[in-house]
């Protein structure tokens, strides 16, 4: 164990309202090596989906990661889950009682007194942790298994972790469940499939089996992104309601800023593996400092009819580089504008060293050089300050 | 909740087979065939099965004949000692000149064409020489004596006929009469004197060729020119052929076993050259046909679709080696090998299955890996992954119900191979022995020679039924193909 982690897990020890405090995670996807790449000695190449990034969740709170498609805000999410190999990262996680217990049955390493390393453990023992890391998934049209019913989805997780629960126990709690995401009456549903019902109705059988085993923390990937515009605010407050009800947190992930505005409490934007901003959702909205994120925030669909028809200049360039091929220093300084105006004084940063995080004045941080008389935050603890 | 939800699929599967017109004439064939074989006690004769081997017993059967539908003027055989005919035989004893006499005769109508042969078969008992006489009364009044004539002491002892102790004997005793009057030392002793007391001379090089026609020419009107004629005219009306055995023996004792006068076809589909119905071998081969393909596309399809879902759903270096493995069995030419094998090992039909099965799953294995690949990508695996779904419970619950009607598709589909290439072993002589296929039966024709004697009943009616089987088979997974694959739908 290093110093880093000691350090991080002192802290995370103290402040007792944060549940998930994730710190420098990689998610690093080989890329195939032909036979004249390993001949001629090239070193091995890595589509660096995730890279080195920090944040915390507190508890009963939304945490939204944002940006454009492939900035690896859904590989993030279930990296939590580990649905994908992470390379590196350490997430430690307050669990409850009986998973840290049956962890600890199945032999692996807990370190910390109520909380875990997510991370340190093999994917293949992760089973008693996914009761308390859940997910919903964007495509309501994919992600239930079109054999089975209703009845024989929502029951899947209570057998899979055998609550010791009577048949007639886990029909309760799967009505009580169809109930939460008012699917009523439920046995109106239990007996149905999936293509028997629209993708409103479908996405909260998703939400039910995701909160069916009371997690901690659910994972939202965008979960009304492939909704009815008509029901999306219906949906959200749905969220709401159950974050509020059974007190959990949310990591949602959304590419839509007018949507984060409403359900998230903190907010961080993303791009290209990197958070390039993270703070106050309401703040970050109303007055973006880092340039990815005020184009970001310019390019939200204008509200005002009056003004739909006139055209916008999004500050922005070019088109996300891919994941494989990051460019050298700061990754955004091809696209930026900033960059471009100031080529003079910025030629020597921008391309060349990675910017690290500054703290603005309203406390948010901010991946960029332009901020560079602010405060600078060398160490991952320093992430979790606010 | 499984076992409900598997059974209303399947109920919805033949819901689905019966609404197409290919699924029905396919599903109607198969349950023509499966009735065929379950209840082939009730239709056939087991006997003739269990003795398809033993050729003693089909040697009162004409050899190679026709089915009788398709000769139209034939004699029809009749059996004089059961059924309708049996007002056919007579049968006298007595005694006369000191010797005890018992006598058959049996009476047969000749219409326009003579039966080929008369057989009998005796259970005799004697103890003092004893002696046989044999003649044939024909419609236009002529009598011949085949043996010599007792009337003119001419006495032929049964040694002479039957090669048993003329002395002392008890059992059995068997006569082909054809081939006894078309026996070279009949035709002089006895068939050439009576065409010459007839007026019929024949030059000598003739006399040879009648050890083909001996048996014929006695049915028919006697012209000088008897051998050599265009048209043969038969003498239609009622002939009688009698059997006298008599001794000195007081205790002779005479029993007609069986006797049929064989005519020219037989059955439904004919006989092959050793006197077998081929209409058994026929109705006995579907149970064949059908345990082979079913148990071989079943297994191979089972396996292989087993066998391609776990390799392409762990993917990486499991994946790989069982792939590799796949095609390297893929790869071989199945035929070559199964003759091979057959002809090192004992070719036992579970040979043979085991064989097609170990060579047949890798087709299956390609296609179900691809599709596990493309199944296991889906949102709601990895959504099972998510809430701690194991592997197995991926596999068995989330990816094989995908792909199970793909699986029934190819089970049907790969059903005519199976047969075809069983047979096709059969058919080059490495088949088991000891099963009637239609392979089987297709060999020994081809060894006979079927084809050049024209023995069509023989070749043709084995072929069309492994067609028929095979195109039911093929129907069938046409149909699944329409239901499994809304897009062909028209």
């Amino acid at each position: 164990m290093n110093v880093d982690k000691k350090e991080l897990m002192e802290l995370f020890s103290n402040k007792r309202d944060i549940v998930l405090m994730v710190d420098g995670l990689k998610v690093w996807f080989p890329l195939k090596r032909g036979l004249s790449d390993i001949l001629k000695g090239r070193p091995q190449r890595f589509v660096r989906a995730v890279d080195s990034i920090s944040f915390f969740v507190r508890e009963k709170e939304t945490f939204c990661l944002a940006g454009e498609s492939g900035c690896g805000k859904t590989t993030t999410g279930k990296s939590l889950l580990r649905l994908v190999p992470v390379t590196d990262g350490v997430g430690l996680f307050r669990a409850r009682k009986e998973t840290l217990e049956d962890l600890k049955k199945n032999g692996v390493n807990v370190d910390g007194e109520d909380y875990v390393d997510i991370f340190a453990i093999h994917p293949k023992k992760m089973k008693p942790v996914r009761r308390d890391i859940q997910i919903i998934y964007q495509d309501p049209y994919g992600s239930l298994n079109p054999r089975y019913k209703i009845l024989d989805i929502l029951k899947e997780p209570l057998e899979i972790h055998k609550f010791q629960l009577t048949e007639e126990e886990k029909l309760e709690t799967v009505y009580r469940a169809l109930e939460t995401v008012k699917l009523k009456p439920p046995e109106d549903f239990v007996d149905r499939h999936p293509h028997q019902l629209s993708g409103g109705q479908r996405q909260r059988i998703a939400i039910a089996k995701a909160i069916i085993m009371n997690p901690k923390i659910v994972v939202a990937d965008e979960p009304v992104s492939m909704l009815d515009v008509s029901i999306r605010a219906e949906m959200l407050e749905l969220l709401q309601t159950i974050k509020r009800e059974r007190g959990l947190s949310y990591i949602f992930i959304t590419h839509d800023l007018a949507v984060s505005r409403y359900i998230c409490d903190r907010i961080a934007i993303m791009y290209l593996g990197r958070i390039v901003e993270m703070g106050d959702t309401r703040r970050i909205i109303e007055n973006p400092l880092h340039p990815y994120t005020k184009a970001l925030v310019a390019a939200i669909p204008e509200p005002n009819p009056s003004n739909r028809l006139r055209m916008r200049d999004v500050p922005i360039k070019g088109e996300i580089p891919s994941a494989a091929n990051i460019p050298p220093g700061c990754r955004f300084h091809p696209r930026c504008v900033e960059y471009e105006k100031n080529i003079e004084n910025l030629k020597s940063k921008c391309p060349l060293q990675d910017p690290p995080y500054y703290v603005a004045e309203d406390g948010r941080l901010v991946n960029c050089w332009l901020f560079e008389g602010n405060k600078k935050i060398e160490k991952a603890r320093g992430f979790f300050i606010m | 909740m499984s076992k409900r939800r598997g059974s209303s699929g399947f109920r919805r599967f033949f819901s689905d087979l019966r609404r197409t017109k290919v699924g029905i004439v396919g599903l109607s064939l198969l349950i023509l065939f499966l009735g065929l074989a379950i209840f082939f006690p009730l239709i056939g004769n087991m006997n003739d099965i269990k003795n398809w081997n033993n050729l003693q017993y089909w040697r009162d059967n004409p050899k190679a004949a026709p089915p009788c539908w398709a000769v139209g003027n034939t004699f029809k055989s009749i059996s004089v000692t059961g059924g309708e005919y049996t007002s056919n035989l007579i049968e006298r004893n007595g005694e006369l000149d000191g010797f005890k006499y018992i006598s058959y005769s049996f009476l047969y109508n000749v219409e326009t064409q003579p039966p080929i042969d008369v057989i009998a078969r005796f259970n005799i008992s004697y103890s003092k020489p004893t002696y046989v006489y044999i003649t044939m009364e024909r419609p236009d009044g002529k009598y011949i004596s085949l043996t010599g004539n007792p009337e003119s002491s001419e006495r032929t002892s049964v040694f002479d006929l039957f090669g048993v102790d003329p002395n002392s004997y008890s059992g059995d005793i068997r006569i082909q009469l054809a081939s006894y009057v078309n026996n070279m030392i009949t035709i002089r002793n006895y068939i050439v004197p009576w065409l010459q007391s007839n007026n019929v001379t024949l030059r000598p090089q003739d006399v040879f060729r009648l050890t083909n026609v001996a048996f014929s020419i006695l049915h028919q009107e006697l012209t000088p020119n008897i051998i050599n004629a265009q048209n043969v005219t038969y003498l239609s009306g009622k002939y009688n052929v009698t059997f006298v055995f008599y001794s000195n023996d007081k205790n002779l004792s005479v029993a007609l076993e069986k006797a049929i006068v064989l005519g020219g076809c037989y059955g439904i589909v004919g006989t092959d050259n050793m006197g077998r119905d081929l209409w058994m071998g026929l109705m006995y081969g579907i149970r064949w046909a059908l345990i082979i393909g079913f148990s071989v596309s079943i297994m191979s399809v089972l396996i292989g679709g087993i066998y391609g879902v776990v390799g392409g759903y762990f993917g990486g270096k499991t994946d790989e080696i069982m792939l590799r493995t796949a095609q390297v069995f893929y790869s071989i030419p199945v035929l070559p090998i199964l003759i091979l094998l057959a002809v090192i090992f004992r070719p036992s039909i579970w040979n043979v299955i085991s064989m097609l099965i170990i060579f047949g799953w890798p087709s299956t294995a390609l296609v179900t890996r691809s599709m596990a690949l493309q199944i296991k990508e889906e949102t709601y695996v990895e959504a099972a992954k998510a809430i701690g779904s194991s592997s197995s419970r991926i596999l068995f619950r989330y990816i094989l119900p995908q792909v199970f009607p793909y699986l029934f598709a190819s089970i049907a589909l790969s059903v005519p191979g199976a047969i075809l290439t069983e047979a096709s072993l059969s058919f080059l002589g490495l088949g088991d022995p000891s099963i009637v296929t239609w392979g089987r039966i297709l060999n020994e024709a081809e060894v006979a020679g079927a084809t050049i004697n024209g023995y069509w009943w023989w070749v043709l009616p084995p072929g069309l039924m492994i067609t028929i089987v095979g195109m039911t088979f093929i129907l069938i997974g046409q149909a699944l193909d329409l239901i499994l694959n809304p897009k062909l739908r028209r």
